[in-house]
């Protein structure tokens, strides 16, 4: 082994050499590409999610081709992104043109005033959106209640547009339910009783389990199906209603069918034990669509088929919209602009539809090539005109967070269900008074 | 029961000993061996019940993936020279500040809370006035910015270890040597230095991991591949909906293979310092 | 020992200064910034509004924080011991030479290489119930299957595990490398006079080490009370509320929730407690700093 003389001499002068080689790399990195030359170019944030990945790999080249704007597509994690365009708002640094956002994301962003005006932009939508779809980009909401600090008599204006008509459908095994998708809920509850083998991993019904957001976003569509909602009038908490008591009861007796760890199941496992072959539903959202025909991913090729949730008293599908708003800082609102008028064209969303994305004109949905190719559109169009949206207010992440907390308790005890929702009512309302609400 | 001979006692401490190691390296390489075995199986395979112990069908393509469509060889590159350089400067100046902490130590009992005190708080609390700071600089988005503040953060822990470990060494060496007509930075150079080897092999390598896997201030004070790091590339594989298994395992394969490196070079210092005998 | 002659006072100081200065920016404005949200509140759309004590008034009555902190403190102290044991365990076994030691050296290091967030994942995997490595053993081992994410009992103990398994190797580096660095001649002289093994480690080595073993023993304390990426994959603070830890209470008040302010307050209160309890492990250790 080399003297101590040698090693510190050799230490010494690696650390020397490749301490300025990293300077000047670094130095070299810091020519102001930032500022003036943002004319040609718009820069997308967003989060990852498969279902952009038609967007990004196949549209946004097509319309640099077209308009001859360059795009930059920067992509984080989900809550890291979240964290990301908060702060770009916040700071208004404007290192992003385009934001795509949640659809929960809007009344923070749009109410806090990181977004551009659309309408003063002078974009103009057209009764071909979806409405529903459409509705979501508004601030304050078009319909409904209106969380208090907002001026109740104020005009809805236009904050953001869909990009990515996502959506909870009803994935369900054709080759079980034979006879087609299930009309009510008993009918798949009577499925799971009937043809449910754990043993052989073979589960009646599988869905996300974790709490708050993904067991509220999972229970959320039963709720409205027998005839329960969240907040009644004035914002009062009516989760513990006895038409909420009954959803959860009945989604407690489904859950016996499921696999035994999914107090614990998000997406992944959801989707992963459906596309396994082990579970004979689930209401998915629409980026694991065509997943399902992928040999890749999928055990099940050809065996799944979509529709919108099975009823009960009511039928409505959870609408969970990726939408995309621009920037209040942003450098190059025109090219922003540019991109949105391109890209909700009635021919290029045409052509996105065709190409299997959840495009957000009915027309495009409608069209019979593109729902060949995509088993899914048809079931996609159909929720999305019965779909609900989470509550619009910048409040509803902690309410959830609380009622979702309390069902996935219920899930652990299998049962206690007007226990837990009075408990969940209680809390909420404790809060709701303490944000300003008019609880009683 | 008999007294054991010298030798069987000696071979039985052996073989308990070799138990031992073998137990130690299969727990803590199993879960590593799984995170490359997902790293090879395609979506279907990844959540397959039963678990397959290696891929049935073997496929790069995840790996392929991070380099082609997810900018992996860009944070790659960015988080060899961003943290490397941030490590190297903090060791330098670290070790310095370190000695001069454990031979004049007169305020070192404050200085306890002080260089402990930024790990207690949350990196969130400091984000937004190092984000200002840095925009006002404009080194957002910059690899010179992330390098600054990774070197302002290992500063005080470097020293603070070294710290300790110049500690273990008696004064007595250095006087020793100082007796003998050496100056007190040659004796630093000659005698403390080799002695704390260990210390500074240990602290480089835990340095340098805590830094490359850093994520909450690579995420928030750097906006595109030009400056973004690792971590935040492996993050961007956890979407909306859905996380991507199978590419993250691969990405972390891939993160991990230039730690491991460095740790292979540098653990050669993880010995017992030589040169007492040299002393004396 | 103390520098006799005055001019070589400035040097130490100097050597000194930009790490003193660090450490200072460091924890003096996030403290400052933390300080001045937690008095504030953030409504949406409006300038911040001064509210004084009255997101610590709240934090007393809060009792989900307070069981968070409870939580955070089990974790913290558990997961510490038996890292500590375990690393010190495995730095005497792996002190003296022996073959192919620098690729076992380093092999055992690999868990605290990997991404967090990428052993989030892992673990994830190994643990699930139908596709987890680890549910598979446990069930052809004991013959029930279990499914340890979801149990309200275990599933802290099973974040426990996965933070052991990556941190073990930290405390394993630093003291084998404290133990590398102790002067032989003490043990020499010791056997000489014929002490046993047992005796030599708990009176010769253990004390020697006491320097190195506090710095080991705060700093994994330390992250261990900031916990997050583990958590945040693998639990959520699931199932119920079993692994909520106060650093997964912060980020979703902060964050999810807009509340920056109670956040911010949240935040001080962790510090709080974690400042006491590194005060407490200094003095119980005092005597050999």
């Amino acid at each position: 082994m080399p003297g101590p003389k040698m090693i510190r001499r050799k230490f010494l002068r690696n650390s020397l050499g490749l301490a300025t080689a990293a300077t000047a790399v670094s130095l070299s990195g810091c020519s102001g590409k930032k500022d003036a030359s943002r004319r040609g170019q718009i820069t997308f944030g967003s989060y990852a999610d498969p279902a952009l990945d038609l967007l990004k790999d196949v549209f946004l080249p097509e319309f640099e081709r077209a308009t001859g704007i360059h795009t930059e597509w920067v992509e984080a994690d989900f809550s890291g992104w979240f964290q990301k365009a908060l702060n770009d708002g916040q700071t208004k640094t404007g290192a992003f043109d385009i934001y795509v956002m949640d659809d929960l994301w809007v009344p923070r962003f749009a109410g806090a005033g990181y977004l551009a005006n659309l309408d003063e932009l002078g974009f103009q939508p057209d009764a071909d959106f979806v409405p529903s779809a459409l509705d979501l980009g508004y601030w304050p909401p078009k319909t409904g209640l209106r969380q208090p600090g907002i001026d109740a008599k104020a005009k809805s204006t236009l904050y953001s547009l869909p990009l990515i008509s996502d959506c909870q459908l009803f994935f369900y095994r054709n080759d079980i339910f034979s006879s087609g998708s299930p009309a009510t809920w008993d009918d798949v509850l009577q499925m799971a009783r009937q043809k449910s083998d754990p043993a052989r991993r073979q589960y009646g019904w599988v869905t996300r389990g974790v709490k708050g957001n993904p067991i509220m976003n999972s229970f959320f569509v039963l709720l409205h199906d027998f005839g329960g909602d969240i907040f009644g009038e004035n914002w009062k908490v009516v989760i513990n209603s006895p038409q909420a008591v009954e959803a959860l009861e009945f989604y407690l007796k489904l859950l016996q069918y499921a696999p035994s760890g999914v107090a614990e199941f998000d997406s992944d496992q959801e989707g992963a034990t459906l596309l396994q072959g082990n579970a004979f539903a689930a209401t998915m959202w629409t980026g694991w669509c065509p997943q399902t025909d992928d040999p890749a991913k999928s055990r099940v090729v050809g065996k799944i088929s979509f529709d919108v949730p099975p009823r009960n008293i009511k039928q409505v599908a959870k609408l969970g919209l990726f939408m995309a708003g621009i920037a209040a800082a942003a450098p190059n609102k025109t090219g922003a602009l540019e991109f949105f008028k391109w890209f909700s064209n009635p021919s290029v969303q045409l052509r996105f539809a065709r190409a299997g994305g959840a495009a957000f004109r009915t027309s495009a949905l409608k069209d019979g090539e593109a729902q060949k190719k995509g088993r899914w559109l048809d079931a996609t169009l159909r929720a999305l005109t019965c779909g609900m949206p989470s509550p619009r207010t910048s409040d509803w992440s902690k309410v959830e967070d609380i009622l979702g907390t309390q069902l996935n308790k219920a899930l652990l005890e299998k049962g206690n269900a007007k226990r837990h929702l009075d408990a969940a009512a209680a809390e909420a309302t404790a809060f709701l008074k303490g944000a300003g609400y008019p609880v009683a | 029961m008999p007294r054991l001979t010298v030798t069987q006692r000696r071979r039985l401490w052996f073989f308990t000993r070799l138990a031992l190691i073998v137990l130690a390296l299969i727990i803590t390489l199993l879960p590593v061996y799984w995170m490359v075995n997902t790293s090879l199986k395609n979506q279907v395979e990844v959540f397959a019940s039963p678990p397959t112990l290696w891929p049935q069908n073997l496929t790069f393509a995840n790996y392929v993936s991070l380099f082609t469509r997810r900018h992996l060889g860009t944070y790659l590159f960015n988080s060899l020279v961003i943290v490397g350089s941030a490590v190297l400067l903090s060791l330098l100046m670290g070790s310095l500040a370190g000695y001069s902490l454990a031979r004049f130590s007169r305020l070192q009992q404050k200085l306890n809370f002080w260089v402990l005190a930024p790990r207690m708080i949350p990196p969130v609390a400091l984000v937004v006035p190092l984000f200002l700071m840095l925009q006002q600089i404009g080194l957002i988005n910059k690899k010179l910015g992330l390098i600054l503040v990774y070197t302002a953060f290992n500063l005080p822990f470097v020293a603070w270890m070294m710290r300790s470990f110049f500690k273990e060494i008696p004064v007595d060496l250095e006087e020793a040597a100082m007796v003998d007509g050496a100056s007190r930075l040659r004796s630093f150079r000659d005698i403390v230095i080799p002695l704390a080897a260990p210390g500074l092999a240990a602290t480089a390598i835990f340095s340098l991991i805590i830094t490359y896997n850093e994520f909450f201030f690579a995420l928030i004070l750097t906006s595109t591949p030009a400056a973004a790091t690792l971590p935040v590339g492996t993050a961007a594989l956890i979407g909306k909906t859905q996380t991507l298994y199978g590419e993250m395992a691969a990405a972390g394969v891939v993160a991990a293979v230039p730690l491991v490196i460095f740790a292979l070079l540098v653990q050669r210092h993880l010995v017992r310092g030589l040169t007492m005998g040299a002393v004396k | 020992m103390m520098p006799t002659d005055g001019r070589s006072t400035w040097i130490p100081r100097l050597l000194i200064a930009p790490t003193v200065i660090c450490a200072l920016a460091l924890t003096v404005l996030p403290l400052g910034y933390s300080v001045l949200t937690s008095l504030r509140e953030f409504p949406l759309g409006q300038s911040p509004v001064f509210v004084g004590l009255q997101n610590y008034r709240n934090l007393l009555h809060d009792a989900n924080f307070h069981s968070s902190l409870g939580t955070t403190l089990i974790f913290t102290v558990v997961a510490t011991a038996i890292e500590f044991v375990v690393g010190l365990g495995l730095a005497l076994l792996l002190k003296e030479e022996f073959s192919f030691q620098g690729v076992i050296r380093s092999s055992l290091i690999v868990p605290m290489a990997v991404a967090p967030v990428v052993v989030g994942i892992i673990w994830r995997l190994l643990y699930g119930a139908d596709v987890g490595l680890f549910s598979f053993a446990v069930q052809a081992l004991t013959g029930k299957s279990i499914s340890v994410l979801s149990s309200t009992t275990l599933a802290l103990p099973a974040l426990i595990l996965v933070d052991i398994w990556e941190w073990t190797p930290f405390m394993f580096l630093i003291l084998l490398a404290g133990i590398q660095s102790l002067p032989q001649e003490p043990f020499e002289a010791a056997r000489v006079d014929g002490a046993s093994s047992w005796n030599i480690f708990l009176h010769l080595t253990l004390p020697m080490l006491k320097p190195v073993i506090v710095v080991s023993l705060l700093i994994r304390a330390l992250d261990a009370f900031t916990v997050f990426d583990q958590v945040f994959v693998l639990t959520q603070g699931g199932p119920g509320t079993a692994t909520e830890v106060a650093t997964l209470m912060i980020y979703k008040t902060a964050f999810r929730f807009s509340q920056f302010g109670y956040g911010a307050a949240m935040a001080i209160g962790l510090l709080v407690l974690v400042m006491s309890f590194s005060a407490a492990l200094t003095r119980v250790f005092k005597s050999s700093i």
